[in-house]
């Protein structure tokens, strides 16, 4: 059985990370068109028009917030595992005593 | 640096160079822009490894190099283990067509792995290039090429052919046949549902069918481009293509001074069978006019055109059956 060398398991890692940071963006797009929608609606009847507003407002925010993070968290990730890949090449690389 | 040239112990391709060329077939072109180490550089390969292009190197693996060379390409999402008939390398004597032909009718194999999720055209521009650099360094004189090409690398091996002209390489003269194992010249009905499929989801005004139809579209323009078998730059992009509309597109001659061979497989015994004439050999239907000349829309009729149907043999055992290695066989035999 063959095994993965560093540079494809960097290339899981690059795509990995591509992945989640797509696929977020994707869902993101999705669950605002989705919110949109029927808040919308809800907009439309006159006596709750008002607070629907600020509950839009909020759960864009929020939302906005949790999505953000999970960026973050993969931009984060994605440096730990560049950093620890290097770290393993240079081991590999380097000399043994 | 790609996948390709790091640490890899097996002769043949195992789980994970399969995994990586399923990979680039899905989103190869995706790989290559992004740079992503995944990405396969195409080159000859020998033991599951790239051959470097000089001469001590095709002297290391080919000691007694010939005067006729055979070029293997493989098809989308493939690599060159796809031509084994069992699990033996394909180098190893009886375990290819490249290795039949050198024993017997004295062909000196070349077998290509390549990035097939990149556009036709530019694995066709590549090869042009490669082929021409292999020759420069090949240690004799060489009088014969024998190309062939199973499924998408059919499209390729056109496509290196018209390049080829067009850059004035020296390989390209001495191409005397070529052999399309269940290449779609006339597009992959596959592909071509497939993109049904995303117009649907993306035409429906629902955000969930159509970020559906979103990740859908995200396939390689490699697949997308067996959707009408487009294999030259000028076709542009098959995005823009109808469907159901034929590509005249990429009306290009065939190679004139070579032969051309179609090898095509079926799902059933009897070829005029409704699902054989639905589905073909699973992913590639017959010619629409087998026996006859025309074979792609708009690109004019081949020279001396054969076909060759094969019952009961599907898409992917066209790259390793007996019955289609004796007719290559016969075929080359013949002057």
């Amino acid at each position: 059985m063959s095994r993965l060398s560093i540079q494809q398991i960097r290339g899981v890692a690059d795509l990995i990370h591509d992945t989640v940071a797509g696929s977020v963006d994707a869902i993101e797009e999705t669950h605002q068109a989705i919110a949109r929608k029927q808040f919308a609606l809800l907009k439309q009847i006159d006596p709750i028009a008002a607070p629907v507003r600020t509950l839009e407002h909020i759960e864009r925010n929020i939302a906005g917030g949790v999505y953000q993070s999970i960026r973050l968290t993969n931009r984060l990730a994605a440096t730990v595992a560049t950093q620890v890949l290097n770290w393993l090449e240079e081991a590999g690389d380097s000399p043994r005593p | 640096m790609s996948s390709q040239q790091h640490g890899l112990s097996e002769p043949t391709p195992q789980w994970t160079e399969w995994g990586i060329s399923v990979l680039n077939g899905m989103i190869g072109d995706y790989l290559h822009h992004r740079r992503n180490s995944l990405a396969i550089d195409m080159a000859c390969y020998h033991r599951n490894r790239p051959l470097p292009l000089t001469t001590a190197d095709l002297l290391r693996v080919h000691p007694n190099p010939g005067a006729k060379l055979c070029i293997l390409l493989h098809g989308l999402g493939c690599n060159e283990g796809v031509w084994a008939f069992s699990d033996t390398p394909p180098d190893n004597p009886d375990s290819s067509y490249g290795t039949l032909l050198q024993r017997e009718l004295g062909y000196t194999p070349f077998y290509l792995r390549y990035n097939t999720g990149l556009p036709v055209a530019d694995n066709g521009k590549t090869l042009a290039t490669l082929l021409d650099n292999l020759l420069s360094c090949y240690p004799t004189h060489v009088d014969d090429i024998v190309l062939i090409g199973h499924s998408m690398g059919g499209l390729v091996l056109r496509s290196a052919c018209h390049y080829g002209i067009r850059q004035d390489c020296q390989w390209v003269d001495k191409v005397r046949r070529v052999f399309y194992l269940g290449t779609p010249h006339e597009g992959a009905i596959l592909e071509q549902l497939g993109h049904v499929a995303v117009t649907v989801l993306q035409t429906v005004p629902n955000p969930i069918t159509q970020i559906i139809g979103k990740i859908l579209d995200r396939r390689s323009q490699g697949v997308k481009d067996l959707r009408s078998g487009s294999w030259l730059a000028e076709d542009g992009l098959d995005d823009d293509l109808e469907v159901g509309r034929p590509d005249h597109r990429g009306a290009a001659p065939w190679l004139a001074h070579a032969r051309h061979y179609l090898l095509v497989g079926t799902l059933t015994e009897d070829p005029d069978h409704a699902l054989t004439l639905l589905l073909g050999d699973a992913l590639v239907r017959l010619p629409r006019a087998y026996g006859q000349s025309p074979l792609a829309a708009g690109s004019g009729p081949a020279p001396n055109p054969h076909i060759k149907i094969f019952p009961k043999v599907d898409h992917i055992r066209l790259a390793h059956d007996a019955k289609v290695y004796e007719q290559i066989k016969l075929w080359c035999g013949n002057e």
